[in-house]
């Protein structure tokens, strides 16, 4: 090997023989079948992330605005990127009366009661998707997006928007690049489809709170961005970094509360405005009364999850503070859930029962991972707040198989609301009610009325996808 | 004709593509079998390459540049296949073989030696390569198609030739040293 060329020569030759003449029939018929079932992605604009420069297309960008006011109802978005293990599958959303949007490893997915769950797209290979919103009647959905993985870095982090026909097809994709190398974002919605707001992280790294599964790191409080991401030609409003926990918009999405380590910010994108709503404690997750009076919040939500939690409804125009719930831990942070109607919150908690009310063996003698939810009714206006507050336990709910066991369904991520108030939709945990070692969980939608008497429905309930906590 | 395909698949004609995936596919797993060096990951990489080419296909700009397009998609596939692999995977030693008869492109031994000495190189490196010698793109092409700066895909080039001849030198050495210890 005396020259440059010969090694040319040499190299070149040797990889035509080593190139194999054809590739695998079968490979081509694998990849078309994948390709039957995957949706294309169409990039109707992009955005300069990291300056927020406004797009030289400002045709494309007023049809993303149009398509995007056009939205449906609310995008019932669950706030804030949270510490924690990666939430999958990632609760359900929208309505129980028409389709009810979920999301797991393998894709979106949509049911309604009465019909099996239908998909709507398969997950993308190399693609983390999460926090999925839809639309009221479901003919979309949205959800954040970012290829890549932790260990190897993200890239093409997106907002994506999938438009669906009668049938739960994608007849368009959007894809909004919020640009670099984020995590997935989690958008929060603004009510009036304009904006989303979602906390710049770069990693999403599962992390355990104190007394999680040991394989993981301990989760640090990281101050981030929130970026607040407008559909229209308005910049990109970037509000310094706090340890952010949670995110939501007012209901006239003229205001953004944050909840962070050191209390809740309002910040109102028109004018710029920033209020401090509460300070001097740590707060979890925020949600807002749906007349935008109130808001309630979980104060003293830490980490290490060992301090007491308080849920609180602060009236914003007094400041006047109440405590409706008190004296329980939060393995997680979870939130509230206010219903549309207003007259009722669903707070979901650590159980506060025996874990042998569950069934369980004296080694999980301690309750643990188990949620459940507390649903205090409350009544319109700020009238209720001169009462004490009933709550009863809504959930978990035990209900009868097939085969004549019987089996707990904890809730297991954020909950929400049917769309007229009447039932809690939330992820459940599967676990039979006599539990061994080596139990087979499941991921399950259920919808409980709140009316006494009326039986829990099991939407859709699925093996294999929960990951193990303990 | 193929642009004609390439434009129908591009407005969302599924038998466009399957047309397009049949002329492209054996090219497209013979340059990932060269990049990867694995059967396995190879077949992963070019599946993926043609479903995130599918997926990203309506917004490709210029049907004229497909060619180059997909081929930045395949090797950022096949990096993330090796990435993403790395560390399940075994490691596997390579066979020495010896020679046993003449060969026109080189002795199968030097051969071996070859393919050790590319396997050490990164993904990147190996792209190069296997785009400039085996797809017979000229170097500004490569660069274009990896998008990366002309003088990067040259840089990595004679980076790549430079690591690969030093291989095949330092065996020379062992094979002279072997030869006179024993």
């Amino acid at each position: 090997m005396n020259s440059s060329t010969d090694l040319q020569r040499f190299v070149a030759d040797w990889l035509e023989a080593e190139a194999p003449a054809r590739a695998p029939a079968s490979l081509l018929v694998r990849t078309l079948g994948r390709v039957a079932v995957m949706p294309q992605m169409r990039v109707l604009w992009r955005r300069g992330a990291a300056n927020g420069h406004r797009s030289s297309r400002p045709i494309l960008l007023v049809a993303a605005t149009l398509v995007a006011l056009s939205l449906l109802g609310g995008l019932a978005i669950f706030s804030g990127a949270r510490p924690g293990p990666l939430p999958s599958p990632v609760p359900p959303s929208g309505t129980i009366n028409t389709w009810t949007s979920f999301m797991t490893e393998d894709g979106i997915y949509q049911v309604r009661e009465g019909d099996a769950a239908r998909l709507v797209t398969a997950r993308a290979p190399d693609s983390v998707d999460v926090c999925l919103g839809s639309g009221d009647d479901g003919t979309r959905v949205a959800y954040g997006r970012a290829s890549g993985s932790q260990e190897t870095g993200f890239r093409d982090a997106a907002v994506v928007i999938l438009d669906l026909d009668s049938d739960g097809n994608v007849t368009d994709t959007i894809e909004i690049d919020v640009g670099g190398a984020l995590a997935p974002p989690c958008p929060t919605w603004a009510p009036d489809h304009r904006s989303f707001a979602f906390a710049a992280r770069e990693t999403f790294q599962a992390c355990r709170l104190d007394g999680g599964p040991a394989d993981l790191p301990l989760c640090q409080p990281v101050p981030v961005e929130v970026w607040i991401v407008p559909l229209d030609d308005r910049p990109i409003v970037k509000l310094p970094e706090r340890p952010v926990n949670a995110l939501a918009w007012a209901p006239d999405s003229s205001r953004l509360a944050v909840a962070d380590g050191d209390g809740v910010f309002l910040f109102a994108p028109e004018s710029g405005e920033q209020r401090s709503l509460v300070t001097q404690t740590a707060v979890g997750s925020v949600v807002w009364s749906p007349d935008g009076t109130l808001i309630a919040y979980e104060s003293g939500w830490t980490l290490a999850g060992d301090e007491p939690l308080n849920l609180v409804v602060h009236e914003i125009a007094t400041g006047t503070e109440h405590v409706v719930a008190s004296g329980y831990t939060n393995w997680g942070p979870g939130g509230a859930a206010w219903s549309p109607s207003g007259d009722k919150i669903a707070s979901r908690r650590v159980c506060t029962q025996s874990a042998f009310q569950y069934g369980h063996p004296p080694q999980y003698g301690r309750c643990y991972e188990q949620t459940e939810v507390l649903l205090l009714t409350v009544g319109s206006g700020t009238s209720w707040l001169d009462r004490e507050v009933s709550g009863r336990v809504l959930a978990p709910v035990l209900l009868l198989q097939k085969d004549g066991t019987t089996k707990w369904y904890f809730p297991y991520h954020d909950i929400t609301w049917s769309l007229d108030s009447n039932r809690l939709l939330y992820m459940a945990l599967g676990q039979p009610s006599v539990r061994t070692d080596g139990d087979e969980f499941t991921a399950a939608i259920v919808a409980v009325p709140v009316t006494i008497g009326r039986d829990p429905v099991v939407l859709a309930e699925w093996g294999g996808a929960v990951p193990e906590l303990q | 004709m193929r642009d004609e395909l390439i434009e129908r698949a591009r407005r969302g004609d599924r038998d466009a593509f399957g047309q397009l995936a049949a002329q492209d596919i054996n090219r497209l797993h013979a340059i990932a079998r060269l990049i990867l060096r694995d059967v396995d990951l190879a077949e992963d990489a070019v599946q993926e390459a043609l479903i995130r080419c599918w997926r990203q296909l309506p917004n490709l700009r210029d049907v004229a540049n497909f060619d180059g397009w997909l081929y930045r998609i395949l090797v950022r596939a096949a990096a993330d296949e090796s990435s993403n692999r790395r560390r399940h995977k075994a490691t596997v030693a390579s066979l020495r073989l010896e020679p046993s008869v003449a060969d026109q492109s080189g002795s199968v031994a030097d051969r071996a030696v070859l393919d050790a000495g590319f396997r050490r190189l990164s993904i990147e490196h190996r792209a190069v390569v296997v785009l400039h010698h085996y797809a017979d793109l000229p170097l500004t092409e490569v660069a274009l198609a990896l998008g990366i700066p002309s003088g990067t895909a040259k840089s990595r080039y004679h980076y790549a030739m430079a690591s690969l001849r030093a291989s095949l030198e330092a065996d020379a050495r062992r094979t002279t040293v072997q030869g006179v210890s024993s």
